[in-house]
């Protein structure tokens, strides 16, 4: 028998849809000695919640009601890190859907039940998790403070001491490569799980380090037969049409989103992706569909995006449906409370909408409203949202401001490939495909050229020089992760060599808290977080 | 209004209406359970009935998730999902269920000695146990044993009694009668731990299941056997 764990300081969150259910919950976890239970109806209620006070243990039904489920709920704590690691998340299933929640791969919850279970079985299965978590508790402190490679190291000594959580350790291993970018290693960690047994996730993580070695034909082959073993297993076929667009296979790749759609129609981000892969294959209709159902799904959700409503928008236009996609561009800004980032994105939407329905005047006149609000009260808009903005300038014979927008966009994420293609697109179809492949390449260039002239410095020795450089590109380019990193990554080796500096710590630290705001999977940045906790441990700096 | 050939529709009408009936008995077991923590203290000859309303309610449960299995292992929805697990916390949880449910005339007795970890789906694995035990809580004498173990390169998890054991005509294994009045056992029980079992694999093996009269305490032993 487990040791015995205290249930009477834990806070306890249950989410069920179901009066009934709730209450019953409630009394059973008090014959177990739980007094602190909390109960929530809906997502959105338990989100705010979660937000405002934090929980040892989340009790939440698969089934939410009104298009929402507990995996898309775990999914959006997980993403949006409203949870700790150490906080317990048991998901509670009916039979029908068990496979569903048994085959979540990346973002499984820590156990299920499904109904009937025992008030015994549930108190079992919570201190299970418990004094499971207790174990990891050490590497889930390191991967909270960014200390990856430190978490890395820890798996061993863990596993050591907790034998009967090897294989646990093992996944966390495999996932610590892939985020830290060691994709070698992390294919000899699955390797070794899959040649005793062949496992679901094993498998999975195996095609993901042979994809972001580039391997995409294995990658694809791996993925394509655990779909076809697994076929519960979705985020086989997100990683199978990732695959299939690698070497060219549009048709497939939206086959297989179409599919995993098909059995899970709630999972917004993969009908996004179903519906871009769709409008890019020219498949209007099913990209069509795929948005319509996020704008429809999302109205319930707390993370709900204006770019919803301007893809969806963007795709009536271009079937002609003029007047349903200015509506919707009407219910966009109602939705967001006219918020100036949802006006913005709907005046640049509506420009193209009228510009495309033949009335020049109100596309000119919406465009103008984009520009006003992006002077005033500068929203954050989406790179994707840049461009329809940029389509729109162009349109309206706006030349300078088109310009000025795509050349900023292209300096600020000259990395970002899939991001220059469709910059490239938006050019195409404006019937101006050189006149944007030199604008794009130029901006590129600009930056690729002090990049590497920095680097050079960096070369020769001259670390003083290539950091001057950075830091002031940093400064010019704040969205550029690539420069902004960069200059972290000069700063760190620096101070490495030359001794500590609490100015350039700090700066580096900056840049390091930015990579980590704007794109926590940049696949530098853990690395260089990493990087960051060894340099501050030598130097006897507490972060 | 048009003809429609029922059978399929209906079959999947009254999967559906069982997936639900599971979801209220789901309540029913957390209020029973409630209740019956409860009466313990306050009213412990209440305790006792509620033990047996418990149980009654479990068989209730087995029950439709054999139809269930009838019917998914019919339409191609039948499938293992597995992962690794401690045998021995399985073995913990059924003794756990089986002295929640257990009259005061029997002892309950769990022994685990299999490897810390093994791949199975335990879902599967534990609904074929707790079946099992079920049945031997209701012909066990005064003694019922859980038990796991490693052999050939299975693992194998044994439900013993002390009861009479299995009737010969289904060890004989032959034909099973599909409905034999008086017992009530309709031998859906024995096609679901089967169906689970099977479901196991693992590269050229499968798991199976043995009923067999004897074992360590003269009666009933049932055991899943998981490659």
């Amino acid at each position: 028998m487990a040791e015995a764990i205290e249930f009477k300081n834990k806070r306890v969150l249950i989410l069920d849809d179901d009066l009934g259910m709730r209450n019953t919950m409630r009394l059973i976890l008090g014959t177990f000695g739980v007094t602190n239970t909390y109960l929530a109806a809906t997502a959105n209620e338990a989100v705010r919640r979660i937000q405002q006070e934090s929980y040892d243990i989340i009790l939440s039904d698969y089934f939410l009601g009104a298009g929402r489920d507990g995996q898309q709920f775990l999914e959006e704590l997980r993403h949006n890190k409203l949870i700790k690691l150490s906080t317990v998340f048991v998901m509670i299933t009916a039979e029908r859907v068990y496979e569903k929640v048994v085959s979540a791969v990346e973002l499984a919850p820590d156990d299920y039940l499904i109904k009937p279970f025992s008030g015994e079985q549930l108190r079992a299965r919570l201190e299970r998790t418990l004094i499971k978590k207790a174990a990891f508790a050490p590497v889930y402190a390191l991967i909270e403070s960014g200390e990856l490679r430190e978490a890395l190291r820890a798996c061993d000594g863990l596993m050591a001491e907790h034998p009967k959580y090897a294989i646990d350790f093992i996944r966390l291993k495999g996932d610590l490569c892939l985020t830290l970018c060691d994709y070698a290693e992390a294919e000899k960690v699955y390797r070794q799980v899959l040649e005793t047994r062949a496992v679901p996730w094993a498998r999975m993580g195996f095609g993901k380090a042979l994809f972001m070695q580039d391997k995409f034909e294995q990658a694809e082959e791996i993925f394509l037969d655990v779909v076809e073993v697994s076929s519960q297993y979705l985020e086989a076929y997100d990683w199978l049409a990732n695959a299939h667009e690698a070497v060219g296979n549009g048709a497939a790749a939206q086959a297989a989103l179409a599919a995993a759609v098909e059995k899970a129609p709630n999972t917004l981000p993969r009908q996004r992706k179903l519906g871009d892969v769709a409008r890019r294959n020219g498949d209007l209709d099913t990209a069509e569909k795929a948005y319509s159902t996020v704008v429809q799904n999302g109205k319930y959700s707390y993370f709900r995006r204006p770019d919803d409503y301007a893809d969806l928008g963007g795709v009536m236009a271009e079937k002609g449906n003029f007047n349903e996609a200015l509506s919707l561009m009407g219910e966009a800004r109602r939705q967001f409370n006219h918020s100036p980032e949802a006006s913005m994105c709907a005046a640049v939407m509506e420009s193209i909408i009228h510009k495309k329905s033949g009335n020049d005047e109100d596309a000119q006149a919406a465009l103008a409203e984009a520009l006003q609000w992006q002077e005033d009260s500068k929203p954050e808009i989406s790179n994707a949202m840049k461009l329809n903005l940029v389509n729109a300038c162009y349109q309206s014979g706006r030349e300078d401001a088109g310009n000025s927008i795509v050349s900023d966009l292209i300096r600020n994420n000259h990395e970002d490939k899939a991001l220059m293609q469709q910059a490239e697109r938006t050019f195409e179809a404006l019937g101006r495909r050189d006149f944007g492949k030199n604008l794009i390449e130029n901006s590129a260039m600009e930056i690729i050229q002090l990049n590497n002239q920095a680097v050079r410095k960096a070369q020769q020795g001259d670390l003083a020089g290539a950091i001057t450089m950075l830091r002031d590109a940093a400064t010019r380019l704040p969205d550029n992760l690539q420069i902004v990193l960069n200059a972290a990554h000069a700063l760190l080796v620096f101070i490495d060599k030359n001794g500590w500096d609490q100015d350039l710590m700090a700066d580096a630290k900056r840049y390091l808290e930015k990579g980590n705001a704007k794109d926590p999977s940049h696949p530098k940045l853990a690395k260089l977080n990493a990087m960051y906790q060894d340099v501050a441990k030598k130097y006897g700096s507490t972060r | 209004m048009t003809d429609q050939p029922p059978s399929v529709e209906l079959a999947a009408l009254l999967a559906g209406n069982i997936h639900e009936v599971k979801n209220l008995l789901g309540q029913l077991f957390l209020a029973l359970d409630e209740a019956s923590v409860t009466a313990q203290t306050e009213c412990p000859k209440l305790a006792q009935r509620l033990t047996a309303m418990r149980l009654t309610g479990r068989r209730v449960h087995d029950r439709l998730l054999h139809i269930l299995t009838v019917y998914k292992a019919e339409s191609g929805f039948f499938a293992a999902n597995l992962d690794a697990y401690d045998p021995a916390e399985t073995i913990e949880d059924l003794v756990q269920e089986a002295r929640s449910l257990a009259g005061m005339h029997l002892s309950i007795a769990g022994q685990s000695l299999s490897p810390a970890s093994w791949y199975f789906d335990r879902y599967l694995v534990e609904s074929a146990l707790t079946n099992a035990l079920h049945n031997s809580l209701r012909y066990a004498a005064t003694r019922i044993s859980l038990s796991a173990r490693a052999e050939d390169g299975y693992l194998v998890l044994s439900v013993e009694d002390d009861g009479p054991g299995f009737p010969a005509q289904m060890l004989e294994g032959g034909v099973l009668p599909l409905h034999n009045g008086e017992k009530g056992s309709t031998g859906l029980g024995l096609f679901f731990s089967r169906t689970a079992a099977a479901a196991h694999k693992n590269r050229d093996k499968a798991g199976f299941v043995k009923i067999e009269n004897g074992g360590t305490l003269g009666g009933a032993v049932f055991s899943l056997w998981l490659p």
